[in-house]
């Protein structure tokens, strides 16, 4: 976790985040029934901070980091909250305004790369498309924009990486491409979801250097969104472990790694592989996830829970302080509930 | 207008105008203008002297290349249009009947602007007639294709030789006198006898005269676009006064599709519309179109299949006879554009009488005839074809006819085939499954009757009523009147074997838009001559 | 590239020789030839038949008919039809262009019409334009060529009197071209009726399947502008398909332009060779059916090379 640049009062989120999302609700509104996505989550970015959202499949973390883009798509919508970037609440914006944050705000990578990029167009076409509309250059400046930021994110052979079509590349010269759109404008904010997953482990870890490295150095709030506790491990300055739409625990990365409190969090780690094994995803828990149509009254974690008393099946807990800086949303765990705004800024 | 001008009546109400334009026989001719007519199929082969397609020789006969007699193409009342000069001003027939001399037109051009002479008759012949008299060397030009279309006339005729006793007499020396010879001129059934200019043969060869068409009608032929149309125009050094062309220009359009061709007429598209859905000519006229209908050498028949059993029994024939409903077909099914068959010759033919009737329709005698035979339930099988020159609604009429059969007692079947493979079927002897056998033909000219009941030219299957002889006899009479007699004796006995019967004639109805005037809808297969036809107002 | 244009060409080449035996032997099996065709009520004269016969060269075997012609064609003749004494090569090249006239119509109401169509129902999905403009297509690909043209024919000829009902031109019209081109709105509207649907149909679907594409929400999520996004990255993704489709449509709307012809008395073709078959007049037919089948083939290759070049991915792999 040693960090070179940026002080401690920052990483851990002291000073007036960047991103500030309050109660966002997405719905997937289906013909039979209504999946609730995100289920009204509160998460604070800071400059400079990494946070990495956390939890198995259909959690709610992808969804999360498309809201914040406004990017859900249909049947989904944003149904409440309040997703605030430097002060501005985004779901005030319209189309076109959102069109122009977009990029130079915020931006966002994705799981599989060469997907994300367009195959008819050379990359070098791509990328100076993008320099040239965030950034209202000339087709000349936006070529030569586009040349220094690939360099900046280490792809070698700049020539032919620019002539070549997505198909031509590996999978991680198109995520160093995409990293490389993502950061032309410095946006204040880059959700990375599962960026390194569909990679081999050597690329994994060169690309998390470069993310480090470039977000670094350019102070980013990011949202990184991973089922990998390795990634978690290397690159989390604070983690929120999401369940079934809802946060259930929140905290510094070493903290909650060192320390789960929610037992969903507990059962993540004791089911991540020991060290020396190759593979260090998160593994399935036993049980299955509850159905997004019919929720447990209490607890949602509860049908799965080791620990849970009755209490639990009946009344749903609220997301509590039970350390300085951490929450979880458990009633075995902390001694009472606590109001939102309290914990908005963890100190 | 030009009426009321003459008439000095200049100050007259609107209303009374109409009605005084109105009547058609008050308007004076008038020059001009393109007259456009959709014909109801490909025109086919346009040479003269091959073509055997009743709906190119239309148009081509008489209009672009004309025969040495013809018929009066003007006179609509007479049946059959009387027999006038043509080429030839006049005519002698010797004494025996062997040798015609025909006198030539003088001054006559072809449209290539050549002179026409009696050299241009014997020509025209040889081109044809595979004559072993004179030696192929005299004729260099003689035409395979043209001796296989339209020998037969010359070999029916008896035709020796033909020779151009000076430029404008020419003799025709048969060797058995033959009493249709001069009306054969006429007719326009395979090889149509228009004569055209040798220079043009010359010039182009034999396969090219049918781009190259060089006769001396009222019109000249100007370009033809297979599939498509043909452009006539008016030849202005025409020597026949009386019928010089009106209109500038003749297009002939090929549209097959009968619903295509009403479109055109109602578009404005085309003036002359040849075989219009009958279904369709009551609306028609509603919407003001004329309908000129004609009496026709067409008769819808059908031969009985000797080789059928049944048949055998002269009682299950004539059943057949009573059964069908021939004036139910043509005034119902055919909605009046057909008469009912009366008799084995044509009705445009000289022979046929007023009078002759058919055996009349009779359903309950037709079945106490085949309960007396013992043949009730009989399977008849009757065969024709989807479509085809002539054929009228084949389908249509098939299933009247079958549902006839049923009533009086047979079982009856209908075999449907496409119109090329049919004929071929036909000819090459009948099916041994048809019973009833359709096909639809018929001429003016008398030797009509050797087609179907020369044995010589019977396809196996049509049954040898026995009239061979006498059909030949009656040829050679010179005698126009007992000839006459005698192919109306010949019809008779034909009716009386019951082994053949007229279905329907056709009286081959044709639309017209009101703008068209004067369209003599003559009482032969040449419909449509148009040299006087012209465009009024409408 | 060029070893697989050989290796189509070839394979082209081939399918066409084996048509023409087929319809030849298919000739050969159907009652009726070109003199029975010609001669018609004289058919029944032997002697005719068998010089008329012997004048057309339908005399000879079967197999040393069908060699001539080969060997003739080969040599570039197509031969003779003996209905029209013109040589075929003649008759089909003035049909042909007839009939170009007629498909680049078509193909031209077959775009301006599809893909718009297709572009707007995709980008309004679920709209009332959606609806009812996919619905309108659905209906429409399920009537026959035939009554839709009866159907054009009645209200635009007949009853709003404001479109000629057939032919290619009218002889009334001083103008030939102006001429051509009124007479060729409703055929070219009825050929490429089905193609139509076909291709509004494929736009929409192809369209749709590339605007949930993860690259389109990349460019979103880079601020790429939705003009940009739909008309320059949308359309070249769907630029192959959208070729290829049109490719085999003009193909298919050969095959509709033959019944076209017949409805609207175009004289295309489509008609030259059905008549040519109804008359036996096998060399018209066959050189036909050779030139439509070539053409045919033509197009499916132009669009498939078109389709492969257009694609990043399928251009190395030729």
């Amino acid at each position: 976790m040693a960090s070179s640049v940026g002080n401690e009062e920052e990483k851990n989120g002291t000073a007036e985040p960047v991103l500030r999302v309050r109660g966002l609700t997405t719905h997937f509104e289906l013909s039979s029934h209504t999946v609730r996505a995100v289920d009204g989550i509160d998460l604070d970015v800071a400059r400079g901070q990494t946070v990495c959202l956390v939890g198995e499949s259909g959690s709610g973390k992808s969804a999360t980091g498309l809201s914040i883009l406004r990017l859900v798509p249909s049947p989904g919508r944003i149904v409440s909250g309040e997703i605030s970037l430097n002060g501005v609440n985004l779901l005030d914006l319209d189309a076109k305004e959102m069109e122009r944050v977009r990029g130079p705000e915020v931006t966002m990578v994705f799981q599989h790369p060469r997907a994300a990029l367009d195959p008819y167009f050379r990359i070098g076409d791509q990328v100076t498309e993008t320099a040239a509309i965030q950034m209202g250059l000339s087709r000349r400046q936006a070529h030569e924009t586009a040349r220094e930021h690939l360099a900046a994110v280490h792809v070698s052979q700049i020539d032919r990486i620019t002539r070549a079509y997505p198909h031509q590349l590996s999978g991680g010269e198109c995520q160093r491409v995409m990293i490389a759109m993502a950061l032309l404008c410095r946006p204040k904010l880059l959700i990375a979801d599962e960026p390194t997953s569909a990679l081999d482990a050597k690329v994994q870890s060169d690309l998390l250097d470069v993310l480090r490295e470039v977000t670094e150095e350019y102070e980013m709030a990011v949202i990184l969104i991973t089922h990998d506790i390795g990634v978690v491990e290397r690159m989390a300055d604070r983690v929120a472990v999401m369940y079934a739409g809802r946060i259930v625990e929140e905290g510094a990365a070493r903290d909650v790694l060192s320390s789960p409190q929610h037992p969903y969090t507990l059962g993540l780690m004791n089911s991540v592989p020991k060290v020396g094994q190759r593979s260090r995803r998160l593994q399935q828990l036993d049980g299955q996830p509850p159905d997004p149509a019919a929720m447990p009254p209490g607890c949602r974690f509860a049908p799965r829970c080791a620990e849970r008393v009755p209490h639990c099946s009946e009344v749903e807990p609220e997301l509590r302080p039970v350390a300085p800086g951490r929450f979880a949303r458990c009633h075995l765990r902390g001694d009472a509930p606590m109001a939102a705004e309290e914990r908005a800024v963890p100190g | 207008m030009s009426l009321l001008n003459k008439l000095g009546i200049t100050a007259i109400g609107a209303v009374a105008a109409v009605a005084l334009a109105g009547i058609a026989a008050a308007e004076e001719p008038r020059e001009g203008g393109t007259l456009i007519a959709a014909n109801e199929a490909e025109l086919g082969e346009l040479d003269p002297h091959i073509t055997c397609a009743t709906s190119s020789a239309r148009w081509v006969m008489n209009h672009i290349a004309e025969p040495l007699v013809q018929q009066d193409m003007t006179d609509e009342g007479s049946i059959p249009p009387p027999l006038i000069p043509g080429l030839a001003q006049s005519w002698d027939v010797s004494e025996d009947g062997k040798v015609y001399t025909f006198h030539l037109q003088q001054g006559v051009k072809f449209h290539d602007g050549t002179d026409f002479t009696a050299d241009d008759v014997v020509y025209n012949v040889y081109r044809q007639f595979d004559q072993t008299t004179v030696g192929r060397e005299n004729a260099p030009h003689f035409y395979e294709a043209a001796a296989a279309a339209a020998g037969w006339r010359w070999d029916i005729a008896g035709l020796d030789f033909v020779e151009a006793v000076d430029d404008h007499t020419v003799n025709f020396h048969l060797s058995h006198p033959f009493n249709p010879f001069l009306r054969m001129f006429t007719q326009t059934d395979c090889g149509p006898m228009g004569i055209i200019s040798p220079e043009s043969v010359e010039k182009y060869g034999n396969d090219g005269v049918q781009a190259n068409m060089i006769g001396t009608g009222p019109f000249k032929f100007i370009e033809r676009v297979p599939g498509d149309y043909m452009v006539l125009e008016r030849f202005d050094d025409y020597w026949k006064e009386e019928w010089r062309a009106l209109v500038d220009r003749l297009v002939i359009l090929v549209m097959p599709d009968v619903a295509a061709r009403q479109a055109a007429l109602r578009a404005g598209e085309a003036h002359i519309v040849i075989a219009p859905d009958p279904d369709s000519l009551p609306k028609l006229v509603e919407e003001g179109f004329v309908i000129s209908k004609g009496t026709m050498p067409h008769i819808w028949t059908v031969s009985f299949n000797e080789h059928e059993a049944a048949f055998a029994d002269e009682r299950v024939r004539l059943a057949v006879h009573h059964a069908i409903d021939r004036e139910g077909m043509a005034n119902q099914l055919l909605d009046g554009t057909a008469l009912p068959g009366e008799s084995w010759l044509s009705r445009t033919s000289e022979a046929f009488k007023e009078e002759d009737r058919w055996h009349a329709y009779d359903p309950a005698k037709a079945r106490a005839l085949l309960e007396e035979a013992g043949a009730l339930g009989t399977k008849i099988v009757f065969a024709t074809s989807t479509s085809g020159s002539g054929q009228m609604q084949p389908a249509k009429m098939a299933e009247w006819i079958q549902r006839n059969l049923i009533d009086a007692g047979f079982d009856a079947e209908i075999q449907l085939m496409e119109w090329n493979a049919y004929i071929a079927k036909f000819f090459e002897g009948f099916d041994p499954e048809w019973s009833l056998v359709q096909m639809s033909w018929g001429w003016t000219a008398a030797y009509w009757l050797d087609m179907f009941l020369n044995p010589g030219n019977q396809p196996d299957g049509m049954m040898d009523v026995g009239v061979g002889d006498a059909i030949t006899a009656a040829h050679q009479m010179t005698d126009p009147a007992a000839a006459n007699e005698a192919y109306h004796a010949i019809a008779e006995q034909v009716k009386a074997s019951g082994w053949f019967m007229p279905i329907v004639n056709d009286t081959a109805p044709i639309v017209l838009s009101p703008c068209v005037r004067d369209y003599p809808h003559v009482s032969d297969w040449q419909t449509g001559f148009v040299a006087r036809t012209w465009l009024g107002d409408c | 590239m060029v070893r697989f244009l050989a290796k189509r060409t070839v394979l082209a080449l081939f399918t066409l020789w084996g048509v023409t035996v087929l319809i030849f032997i298919l000739f050969q099996a159907l009652p009726g030839d070109a003199a029975i065709s010609l001669l018609g009520s004289q058919a029944g004269n032997p002697e005719a038949v068998a010089r008329m016969r012997s004048y057309l060269g339908l005399d000879r075997p079967a197999y040393i008919q069908y060699f001539v012609w080969l060997g003739d064609l080969l040599q570039g003749d197509l031969g003779q039809s003996a209905r029209f004494d013109q040589p075929v090569s003649k008759l089909i090249l003035d049909k042909a262009l007839n009939s170009i006239i007629l498909l680049v119509g078509s193909a031209v109401v077959m775009f301006s019409v599809g893909i718009p169509l297709g572009i707007v129902a995709a980008l309004r999905e679920r709209s009332l334009f959606d609806r009812i403009g996919m619905g309108v297509i659905i209906v429409l690909g399920m009537v026959p060529v035939f009554w839709f043209g009866l159907l054009l024919i009645y209200l635009f000829a007949l009853v709003l009197d404001v479109l000629p009902a057939s032919r290619m031109y009218s002889f009334h019209d001083s103008n030939r071209t102006l001429s051509i081109l009124v007479h060729l709105v409703l055929p070219a509207i009825t050929t490429a009726a089905i193609s139509i649907t076909i291709l509004a149909r494929v736009t929409r679907a192809s369209l749709l399947e590339t605007l949930e594409a993860p690259f389109m929400q990349a460019l979103i999520a880079r601020g790429i502008p939705v003009r940009r996004r739909i008309w320059r990255h949308a359309m070249r993704n769907i630029l192959p398909i959208m070729v290829n489709v049109s490719g085999l449509q003009i193909g298919w709307l050969f095959s509709g332009a033959i019944f076209t012809e017949v409805i609207f008395s175009w004289p295309g073709i489509g008609r030259l060779i059905y008549d040519a078959v109804s008359a036996r007049d096998v060399p018209v037919a066959l050189g036909g059916i050779l030139v439509v089948g070539a053409l045919f083939v033509l197009a499916n290759l132009a669009a498939d090379v078109a389709t492969a070049s257009l694609d990043p991915r399928r251009r190395e792999a030729m």
